[in-house]
């Protein structure tokens, strides 16, 4: 059997066992093992599980998924979440959907202080969507609207796709950060513009509320706003001051809430224990997740098929922009099944040279679609990282459930990264200004 | 038997797919095995990390995971404890060439048992590593309390000299450079352009005897014990060719591409110690050859043996290249 | 229920407590450390050296020993859809099925870890910059695992009673 059979076969049995419900982090371990086992050995396929769970775990670039996790909690235990969300509703919850409108700037401004797509998804989830659920909105708007809206985090810097990215390609980190921007305020604004459609054609989804006074609007932040920016200027501030890196941004964020509710008397010893509890439960949860996705994408990567497909796609006799779209869309697919740094990874060594060398596209161009491309892939089933991440946060709510919201941000993506294609001055006139 | 099926190896490296070390080193080595063993032997590559992670490659190739791999010795640090002498502090290597040359041959002098569990195609390294700033750094002074990205030994090192090291990966380097959350990094050339880290810094401190780093080019012993003899007389043939004609110059090539660009693109300004600065630095740094070979002692290792062989095969090849 | 399944049900839930609790405190040493390290740098100038490997040795702990936890709370996340339209019987014994399949598997993930962790010991491995071994880290993956093995044959047998009982 060819290693490209054997990786087909791998990926159906991997569909089996989610279907017997399997816990998916465990079936992309197993049929990640089971495959290397075959095309290798038993012996290396063990030493790649033991080696990729131990990896991952104590990676030094992930821990700041679990440091902004214990934010989000602590900050959702200690009600300054709550009060967050006081404040918006008064401001924007007349409108339909616009609490859910409101949550997407709150990830663009996270963004600006997190560089992670995941961390970004499990933080504001963990705050925003328990508030939207009091408002009654519906599931599907406030689960789905974060898993997308995670992707701003990425977009805009700092951003660890595109130092991942730079990396591998060689380019200006700081040209990419800059290239982000513009799509950053596209893709937000497309989201809201959905999130406005859908609960305007259908009241259920995003329920509008009574309109208030400024005087009762501005009575909330009395509340504890100013708590909030505190501790965002702080981190933003000594991000751009340089007292810290991205990843330690984290910790900073997470100290910054701790010390402030400790003091002012909001954090008890319950909520600590929640927040703690809750904090190790999710990061147990997401990085046995990656560390399952990073063992399947050894087996992948050992069957060939992501270099197989990327060598046929750029052979094709076709205009740049048509063989653009059929790599755009084989990347839809392996999104499916791959995660999506996984599948940066993996493909950037093929795609990269066809794209900018043969096609002649720009290299930064390109970064800013790769990231789009991986905001597609974690929100897409049977395998979208950042749906299985809101679905251990909303744990009453269906996986079914959230997927089945996905499709109308997928759409504002896909239209996103269309117009990207047609407008490609959209991502370099900032670039540009530099130099 | 299967004399006419090819043997297919799984090479696993942490370099980017455009990176040198892929298009010239991986990829020319196995262009020159195949045209050796007439295709009988094909290597794939596995680059970026696709494989195995930077610091498991060896391991990886120990326990079956790829056939060959391509990693730093520093990466997994205790491991190699003898091989550590090559990229200690206070030995001038003036460009890779030597600083290969001298590994390559210091290694099969040694034959050190560390990595005897694995069958070494080749040893190359970096070369001299400087210092790029965000300020001048003439003197000793003007380094002091200066925030320095370095890991492992270079942290070390730093830290004798006065500096402050701040541990964090190369990917974070940029930014923290950028922000200036640290003034400064210690690596070879190369980084300023490969890494752009020329566009965050403005001085290049010219310090050929602070660092070097070893890379091993390793195949698995069972892989090469399951060769027939013309197979592993080809590779034996053709790593040594590769070695000294693409892997041992690898870096200087780089390096010196890098200076260019950095110099003329980005007017970097270069800094040259005067010979009494140099000494004063050299002798802060000579404490760690010493506490190295107490180490070997220590672990029962000819640590004064490899440290004398590095000291005269490092000045007849820099007189050499 | 047999008295001694009980009994072994109890001692597991406490170690799964017992780890879970460990785990959060490494989750806040993390913060702690992190930040002190930063004001340390920033104010003192004589930053932590070894805060890099420490982040990334307490983070293993963190995230391993609340593994097991986190199955028992049913925190790892599967596709329910199709299980939930059969009867509790045969729902019951699909669990049963998928958990024992786990059970095997994980079990041999332990043993394999613990080899790993036995290859770092003797190869001698050791942080970048600090030279703390960290084989004992391992060990702890590997303690972890085990105890998320023991929750998942606890769960496998519970789940084979309800496919008999029912
Ligand atoms: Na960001
Ligand atoms: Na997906």
């Amino acid at each position: 059997m060819s290693p490209a059979m054997v990786g087909l076969f791998g990926v159906a049995l991997f569909f089996l066992l989610l279907l017997f419900r399997m816990p998916i982090a465990y079936a992309m371990a197993l049929s990640g093992f089971l495959g290397f086992s075959w095309l290798v050995s038993p012996e290396a396929a063990f030493r790649v599980v033991s080696k990729d769970l131990y990896t991952t775990f104590s990676s030094y670039s992930l821990s700041v998924i679990p440091m902004f996790i214990l934010m989000g909690f602590l900050a959702f235990y200690s009600g300054i979440g709550a009060r967050l969300f006081t404040f918006a509703y008064r401001l924007v919850g007349h409108y339909p959907g616009g609490l859910a409108i409101a949550t997407q700037a709150t990830c663009a401004l996270f963004g600006a202080v997190c560089g992670s797509n995941t961390a970004t998804a499990a933080t504001i989830g963990a705050i925003a969507i328990p508030e939207m659920k009091k408002y009654r909105y519906a599931d599907t708007l406030s689960t789905a609207s974060v898993a997308a809206g995670g992707a701003l985090g990425v977009l805009f810097p700092p951003s660890v796709i595109f130092i991942v990215y730079g990396m591998s390609t060689e380019q200006s980190i700081g040209k990419l950060f800059l290239a982000g921007i513009i799509p950053g305020f596209l893709l937000m604004f497309a989201y809201m513009v959905t999130i406005f459609l859908l609960s305007s054609r259908n009241p259920d989804m995003g329920p509008t509320g009574p309109i208030f006074s400024w005087r009762q609007r501005i009575a909330t932040l009395k509340g504890g706003i100013w708590e909030v920016c505190a501790v965002f200027s702080l981190s933003l501030g000594g991000l751009f001051a340089g007292w810290f890196t991205p990843t330690e941004a984290g910790a900073v964020g997470a100290a910054g809430v701790f010390f402030l509710t400790l003091f002012q008397g909001k954090l008890r010893w319950e909520g600590l224990k929640r927040s703690l509890m809750d904090s190790t439960r999710t990061t147990a949860m997401i990085m046995l997740l990656v560390a399952g996705a990073v063992i399947f994408g050894r087996f992948m990567a050992v069957s060939r098929i992501p270099f197989e497909l990327a060598t046929w796609a750029g052979n094709l006799p076709l205009p740049p922009f048509v063989v653009m779209a059929v790599i755009l869309l084989i990347y839809l697919v392996l999104g499916f099944f791959i995660d999506a740094l996984a599948l940066v990874l993996l493909t950037i060594p093929i795609f990269y040279p066809v794209v900018v060398d043969v096609l002649g596209y720009d290299p930064i161009w390109f970064g800013v679609i790769m990231v789009m491309v991986v905001a597609m892939g974690v929100i897409t089933p049977p395998v979208g990282m950042n749906v299985y991440i809101i679905k251990g946060i909303a744990t009453d709510v269906p996986l079914e459930t959230i997927f089945r919201g996905i499709w109308p941000f997928l759409a504002a993506l896909i239209i996103c990264i269309a117009m990207l294609i047609a407008f490609p001055g959209l991502v370099t006139m900032l670039p540009a200004l530099i130099g | 038997q299967g004399a006419d099926k090819p043997v297919t190896l799984r090479l696993a490296h942490f370099f980017p797919a455009t990176h040198p070390a892929e298009t010239e080193l991986v990829q020319g080595l196995a262009k020159a095995l195949d045209e050796a063993t007439k295709g009988r032997l094909k290597i794939v590559s596995y680059p970026g990390q696709t494989l195995l992670a930077a610091p498991e490659i060896y391991d990886g190739v120990v326990t079956g995971i790829a056939d060959i791999g391509l990693s730093c010795f520093s990466y997994t640090r205790g491991r190699f404890p003898l091989l550590e002498v090559f990229e200690l502090p206070g030995i001038t290597y003036e460009n890779s060439k030597a600083a290969s040359r001298v590994a390559w041959d210091g290694i099969k002098a040694l034959a050190p048992a560390e990595v005897s569990d694995t069958k070494l195609l080749m040893v190359l390294a970096t070369g001299p590593g400087d210092l790029f700033t965000k300020v001048a750094v003439r003197t000793l002074e003007d380094l002091k309390g200066l925030e320095v990205r370095a890991t492992g030994l270079s942290a070390k090192t730093l830290a004798a000299l006065g500096a402050i090291p701040v541990a964090m990966p190369q990917s974070e380097a940029y930014e923290a450079l950028s922000r200036g959350l640290v003034k400064g990094n210690l690596s070879p050339i190369e980084v300023l352009q490969g890494w752009k880290h020329a566009e965050v810094t403005d001085y290049l401190t010219l310090t050929p005897f602070l660092y070097n780093t070893l890379f091993f080019v390793t195949m698995s012993k069972s892989v090469w014990e399951g060769l027939p003899v013309d197979l592993q007389a080809a590779i034996e043939d053709v790593s040594e060719r590769i070695f000294l004609d693409v892997a041992m110059g690898l870096w200087d090539e780089q390096n010196e591409a890098a200076l260019t660009y950095a110099v003329e693109t980005t007017g970097q300004q270069v800094i040259t110690l005067s010979e009494e600065e140099s000494a004063r630095w050299n002798a802060l740094v000579t404490p760690i050859q010493e506490e190295y070979l107490a180490d070997m002692e220590r672990k029962d290792l000819p640590g004064a043996e490899a440290l004398q062989l590095a000291k005269e095969l490092s000045e007849k090849y820099n007189a050499m290249y | 229920m047999t008295p001694l399944l009980k009994q072994a049900e109890k001692l597991v839930l406490a170690a799964c407590k017992l780890f879970d609790a460990v785990a959060g405190l490494c989750l806040l040493a993390v913060m702690f450390l992190v930040t002190a390290n930063i004001m340390l740098r920033a104010i003192w100038k004589s930053p932590i050296l070894g805060t890099y490997e420490f982040v990334g040795f307490l983070t293993s702990l963190a995230v391993g020993m609340s593994i097991a936890h986190c199955a028992l709370k049913n925190g790892h996340i599967a596709v329910g859809f199709l299980v939930a339209r059969f009867s509790s019987r045969v729902r019951a014994s699909i669990d049963a099925m998928t958990n024992s399949v786990a059970t095997v598997f994980f079990g041999f993930c332990v043993w394999q870890m613990l080899i790993y962790a036995r290859s770092f010991s003797v190869s001698g491995e050791v942080g970048l910059t600090t030279k703390i071994p960290f084989y004992p880290f391992v060990y702890g993956m590997a303690a972890s695992l085990g105890l998320l093995c023991l929750v998942l044959f606890l769960r496998t047998i519970e789940m084979l009673r309800q496919a008999v009982r029912e």
